[in-house]
């Protein structure tokens, strides 16, 4: 298996107002295509941070991220606009689904700028919503508005899934349900996974973890047996 | 202290909004400076009419005789309800300007040889009065005087009674009587270039008219309460064996016509624009108002757990939209202050008044707060019942999710085939009812303030069109002093470069049928005029009838007659028949009104063989022929198409585009204000979903859509009603304006729909480029950490 991600020397320095405030420090980081990589950490451990510089919304103050070939440090906006349409799909904390889109019409709308996309109906039938298709996000539950966005970021069949907190908004049986679904997408698509989560228990489910704190890693290990999401408990 | 923190909130929120809040100001400025400005130049030119009426003594009534002893004076005097006649020579003449190749006409008036205070008394602006018993000397009118530099001691050259006489300039005067210096007849606008008063001792003027001891034209103040109509009948009984053509009072003194119809219009105009701005500025305000409390809540609900009355916090709202009424009302007055200065001086260029008393008007002023804060908080209405209903406990809690639900529209199949941003922006547009509502009625009010403002460009450049291209084929029209045989025309034709001459004559007549008359004059017209089209609403020609009378449409209706009707025609001079004639059809003219008839039968029924009183030429070279008609003594006015063309444009052309711009900007200011708050409101309320779509992939071009689209959508949406809605307004004007001094046709060119539009998606587009900025500074990494 190569390389997905190779960062090296990535940092990040918000300026806020007066202060600089490091969110990441210089930081190596190599994600392995096909691989479940959970970032686990506390809130201010810089793990959202890192996670936007890999999504291409946000570029390292200093350092570089390679994805495969590509210099991500090299694209101007516009590139990384194309390298998120083509390479990566989001699953947020808060869904973050269109309000005014049915859960198709948020799944299809995102293929539309996808070059390969999968079928809308297949993912939305892959997350088990396939007969609430036609409702609102304000017609679904939490667990149910996830799984739609996981549909949604699945149906561009992108490299890589980056998921930020994908549990932090749901209750534990949901939250287990949502987990399903994202390892049912890499086995079955080989959809590299990188999930960053406050929740140590979720690290169960990964073939490597890494540990933040403070801006930095502390530690990146193997896990030997991972665990099938419903197994895991919190 | 507490009340002072609330208000740096309200100064914060001021800020964070100004962009918006500048918007609205910028409406409410529009609508309290078109208030202002028409208050100020209604109230202005009202007050400057009536004090130079008062101070220099407008008569109530006015009549011209053929000629009376002046002892007849005394006998009018005894008239009940007259309290002053006066007597004065009345003459039209012509005269001979060094600078001009054609000739000018003046109008010579007698006045006393020693100054006194008499009726429509002159206000000397230079020079001063006669000496002696003023032979060969002339008070000329101060326009004329100013256009071709005559100042005292200068010497005019006038034909008058056949003879060319050198006057000498002693100085340049005003009178309320030419307050609008205009030669009458289809003249509309005055030409102070080719027309002046000429004012004479009435000892000069009895010598040169051979007038002694008589005069031809009276004027008369009354009684306060007097009856008018009575008078008018005694004058006309007791002056008919003198040639009388009849009394008419100050209403229809053509000076005082235009300016009185000025000042009534600008009085309709005071209250309609500026409502529908302050109205479109109210709606825009409840918008943004309404989604401040939106995303306030919170905080109003902690200022309440705080202990905060209700009372309080409605008191800081109602603030906030009183600030935006100040800021408005106070730019508003200032650009009304300063534009109608601009108004003032557009007036002065028409009218000449001694001192035109534009003062900054506290009324309008006052008038100006007053309603600039009224609808500032008629627009905070909505909010502020919003603040008091707010229960502490229901406004901590987030505001319930954003529900959408399938609209109607989506039953329908090409639904399914739109693209998703599109079906974005409908739903987004269904949700948001009122408010879109309020884009659209606020579009669709400048859409119609603009087509409006195209149409009557239009259409008077149609009036032009018709009265000088179609209905006026001649090169030149000139008028004689006095009735002519058939030789007279010959003359003409063998003037150089004469091309055709078709004869005129005018009879001074008035119309009666049944209860119903109006003075008027008969033009006799040749059968087969070729130089004076006569047409119908289908520009067809109306054939000259060849024993009746061919009326204007709107003499028509004024003597509520219809073709196969007889009116009675009482000719006013000569040996004054009375006769009846039937009406045998009828011609649309848009300026003035007239009765045609064949001129050989005209003639006859003023017991003439053949006569004319002027005639239509059409030339080769008219300054050959102007300078040829300068020689003529027999000639009174010379009346050249192209020049009255083209001073017609000049002035229109002034006045209407500082007219035009300034509408033009104004409904512009609507447009671009409410698409701005509403694209602002909207991004605000949207800004996680556009980061959402950012973060997708979708390019900035694809998110901006998103926005952008919905302010097109609704400015299309609100095209068509706007369209409608500025249709009306143009037929309402054409109501409005349908005088008999001048008509409007309702004609909508397509190129007046076309800029309409186009400056309606000009000014949505301006909007946009603001908000992109907005939408440039949306933060994905920002959106997607925070909770909405």
């Amino acid at each position: 298996m190569g390389e997905l991600y190779r960062a090296r020397g990535a940092s990040k320095v918000y300026h806020m107002g007066e202060v600089d405030v490091e969110a990441l420090r210089p930081t190596d980081l190599d994600v392995i295509e096909g691989e479940v990589l959970v970032i686990l950490g506390p809130s201010g451990s810089g793990k959202s941070t890192l996670l936007h510089l890999l999504g291409g919304v946000d570029r390292p103050t200093a350092g570089t991220i390679r994805f495969r070939d590509t210099e991500l440090t090299d694209l101007d906006a516009r590139g990384l606009t194309l390298f998120r349409r083509r390479h990566v799909g989001f699953v947020f904390q808060f869904y973050n689904l269109l309000p005014s889109l049915t859960a198709i019409e948020n799944v299809a709308m995102a293929t539309e700028v996808a070059p390969n996309p999968r079928d809308p109906r297949e993912m939305i039938a892959l997350v088990g919503l396939a007969d609430r298709a036609d409702h609102f996000p304000s017609q679904l539950s939490g667990g149910e508005q996830q799984r739609v966005a996981i549909a949604r970021a699945v149906a561009k069949a992108p490299d890589v899934l980056l998921c930020d907190e994908p549990t932090g908004a749901l209750d534990y049986r949901t939250g287990i349900k949502v987990l399903e679904v994202l390892h049912q997408v890499n086995h079955e698509f080989g959809t590299t996974l990188v999930l960053i989560t406050h929740n140590a228990a979720i690290a169960d489910i990964a073939d490597r973890v890494v540990r933040m704190r403070s801006g930095r890693i502390l530690e990146t290990r193997v896990n030997e047996a991972p665990k099938e999401p419903g197994a895991v408990e919190w | 202290m507490v009340i002072r923190t609330l208000d740096r909130k309200l100064l914060r929120n001021l800020h964070a909004m100004r962009g918006q809040l500048l918007a609205i100001v910028v409406i409410i400025a529009c609508g309290v400076a078109s208030f202002v400005t028409v208050l100020t130049a209604y109230r202005g030119l009202k007050s400057t009419r009536d004090a130079y009426y008062a101070r220099y003594r407008m008569a109530d009534l006015f009549v011209t005789v053929k000629r009376a002893p002046r002892a007849v004076l005394a006998d009018l005097e005894r008239v009940e309800g007259v309290r002053r006649v006066e007597g004065r020579i009345v003459f039209d003449v012509t005269l001979d300007v060094e600078r001009l190749w054609q000739p000018a006409s003046g109008r010579v008036v007698s006045v006393p040889d020693r100054r006194a205070a008499i009726l429509n008394d002159l206000h000397l602006t230079r020079g001063r009065w006669f000496e002696g018993d003023g032979t060969g000397e002339v008070i000329v009118a101060e326009r004329f005087a100013e256009v071709h530099g005559l100042d005292v001691g200068d010497t005019l050259r006038v034909i008058m009674n056949n003879k060319k006489e050198a006057l000498r300039v002693v100085g340049r005067a005003l009178s309320p009587e030419f307050t609008y210096l205009i030669r009458g007849g289809t003249e509309i606008l005055p030409d102070a270039e080719h027309f002046t008063v000429l004012w004479m001792s009435e000892t000069f003027a009895e010598a040169v008219f051979d007038f002694e001891g008589a005069c031809n034209d009276f004027t008369a103040t009354l009684d306060p309460g007097a009856a008018l109509e009575d008078v008018i009948a005694e004058f006309d009984r007791r002056l008919d064996r003198y040639g009388g053509l009849g009394a008419y009072g100050r209403r229809d003194q053509i000076s005082n016509r235009y300016l009185s119809d000025e000042i009534s219009q600008l009085r309709g105009s005071a209250t309609m624009t500026p409502t529908i701005f302050l109205a479109v500025a109210a709606f825009t305000l409840h918008m943004l108002m309404a989604r401040l409390v939106a995303t306030q809540r919170t905080q109003i609900a902690l200022l309440r757990a705080f202990g905060y009355t209700t009372a309080e916090l409605v008191r800081h709202y109602l603030k906030l939209a009183l600030g935006i009424g100040v800021l408005g009302a106070a730019a508003g007055t200032g650009l009304g202050i300063w534009f109608g200065r601009k108004v003032a001086g557009i007036y002065g260029d028409f009218y000449s008044f001694p001192v035109l008393a534009f003062s900054v008007d506290p009324v309008a002023i006052v008038g100006g707060w007053v309603v600039s804060l009224s609808f500032a908080a008629l627009g905070a209405i909505g909010a502020l019942r919003a603040v008091a209903r707010l229960l502490p406990a229901e406004a901590m809690q987030p505001e319930a999710p954003k529900t959408f639900r399938r609209m109607r529209m989506e039953r329908l199949r090409p639904f399914a085939r739109l693209p998703f941003p599109v079906r974005m922006i409908l739903r987004h547009v269904a949700r948001h009812r009122m408010r879109a509502a309020i884009t659209v009625g606020g579009v669709a009010l400048s859409a119609a303030i603009l087509l409006l403002a195209f149409f009557s460009l239009g259409a008077t450049q149609e009036v032009l069109d018709h009265q000088f291209r179609l209905a006026d084929r001649q090169d030149v029209r000139l008028s004689f002093h006095e009735a002519r045989g058939k030789g007279a025309l010959l003359d003409l034709r063998r003037l150089p470069g004469v091309r055709a001459a078709e004869p005129e004559l005018e009879v001074p007549v008035k119309l009666v049928h049944g209860h119903r008359s109006r003075r008027s004059g008969i033009s006799g017209l040749d059968g087969g005029s070729t130089l004076h089209a006569l047409l119908d609403r289908d520009l067809a020609h109306v054939p000259l009838p060849r024993e009746g009378l061919l009326l204007s449409r709107k003499l028509a209706q004024i003597l509520d007659v219809r073709p196969g009707d007889e009116v009675e025609v009482r000719v006013l001079n000569g040996r004054k028949p009375v006769l009846s004639i039937p009406v045998e059809s009828v011609v649309d003219e848009y300026l003035g009104m007239f009765a045609y008839a064949e001129l050989s039968h005209l003639s006859r029924w003023i017991g003439e063989e053949y006569a004319l009183t002027g005639a239509r030429l059409s030339v080769a070279e008219p300054r050959a022929i102007g300078e040829a008609l300068k020689e003529v003594p027999a000639v009174a006015s010379v009346n050249f198409k192209a020049r009255a063309i083209a001073s017609f444009q000049a002035t229109l052309e002034q006045s209407q585009h500082i007219f035009g711009t300034v509408l033009i900007l104004f409904a512009g200011a609507i447009t671009f204000g409410v698409v701005y708050n509403t694209a602002r409101i909207s991004l605000a309320e949207r800004a996680r979903e556009l980061g959402t779509l950012s973060v997708l992939g979708f390019t900035a071009a694809e998110v901006r859509r998103v926005i952008e689209g919905e302010s097109y959508l609704l400015a299309a949406l609100a095209l068509p009603p706007g369209l409608g809605l500025g249709a009306f307004f143009s037929w309402l004007l054409t109501r409005a304006f349908d005088t008999e001094l001048f008509r409007f046709p309702f004609v909508l060119h397509r190129s007046s729909i076309a800029q309409t539009i186009a400056i309606i998606l000009f000014f949505t587009l301006l909007a946009n480029l603001l908000v992109r900025r907005s939408l440039r500074r949306l933060d994905m990494v920002e959106i997607l950490k925070a909770r909405e």
